[in-house]
């Protein structure tokens, strides 16, 4: 039976979302199809797979991340759905549950390269965060210079709140990024 | 210029692809040669095969209508990498076992 979920995770929570799709899925719940705040989910048996969601560079039908997803169903990975942003494009991703959870990347320069991907993307966002609330605290002063505040202050609070949250998850990245990046000079 | 080092991931792929293998193949054909040592990740071994069939050291097989599996063999020029990364290891353990002494060891 197919059962519909609206949920919605940042694009920097992708880890959790990744961990709530498991969490279905062990309760028999296992994801076919996805969208960027909807999850469709069909019977399975109870923890029979696992998932994984991988955000990636250029668009789902580019030759390169097709090439890619070949390659991983090659393995017995096979891909469940995507959802596309500007750029880049996040996989699912579903595997035989082995009870050891998949490892994308082996080494430390394809683990820095993936973190750069979501890490770059965070940075364009919030470049494009900041100018929608530079345009909106504008257009809220002129609204309330002229006496009509708006709802436009909301929005104000808004990109000020994604602001902050962008902020906070790209120090994170960059922190691993530069713990992996220090690895690296000792080892490979 | 010397040859700089290769990743243990990128000398056991050229090393598996002696033979035309494909990646679930070379993922298993590393595990043995390392003993379980080295899990090579999907990504990574991607990641590596590209560059590698960039550098024109491997080649990807013409692909078989029987079996959707791209397979990869490695090249002429792939080999010359290999043998000279040998020796490069030849040379840090013969100073390493000069030094240290065969005792240490």
């Amino acid at each position: 039976m197919r059962k519909t979920e609206h949920k919605l995770f940042w694009l920097w929570e992708l880890p959790k979302e990744e961990a709530w799709i498991n969490d279905m899925a062990s309760h028999g719940y296992g994801l076919v199809d996805v969208g960027r705040i909807r999850y469709e989910f069909e019977d399975i048996e109870p923890g029979k797979f696992r998932y994984k969601s991988l955000f990636l560079k250029g668009s789902y039908t580019s030759e390169k991340i097709r090439d890619f997803i070949r390659f991983m169903e090659d393995m017995g990975i096979m891909n469940v759905g995507h959802v596309s942003y500007p750029g880049r494009t996040c996989v699912y991703f579903r595997y035989e549950n082995t009870g050891e959870e998949l490892e994308v990347f082996s080494d430390l320069d394809s683990k820095i390269e993936y973190e750069k991907t979501m890490s770059s993307y965070l940075v364009f966002a919030g470049i494009l965060n900041l100018f929608a609330w530079i345009y909106n605290t504008a257009v809220f002063i002129m609204n309330c210079i002229h006496g009509h505040p708006t709802f436009i202050s909301f929005l104000c609070i808004i990109n000020l709140g994604l602001a902050i949250a962008m902020a906070i998850a790209l120090v994170r990245i960059n922190r691993k990024i530069k713990k992996l990046t220090q690895e690296r000079e000792i080892h490979e | 210029m010397p040859q700089q080092a290769l990743t243990e991931a990128v000398f056991y792929i050229l090393l598996s692809l002696i033979e035309p293998l494909h990646g679930y193949g070379i993922i298993q054909n590393v595990g043995e040669l390392s003993g379980g040592r080295i899990k090579l990740a999907p990504g990574t071994l991607y990641g590596a095969l590209n560059s590698l069939v960039d550098k024109g050291w491997i080649d990807a097989l013409p692909e078989n209508p029987e079996s959707r599996k791209k397979e990869y063999v490695i090249t002429g020029a792939g080999k010359a990498v290999l043998k000279d990364e040998i020796d490069r290891l030849a040379e840090l353990v013969d100073n390493g076992r000069k030094i240290l002494g065969e005792g240490l060891i």
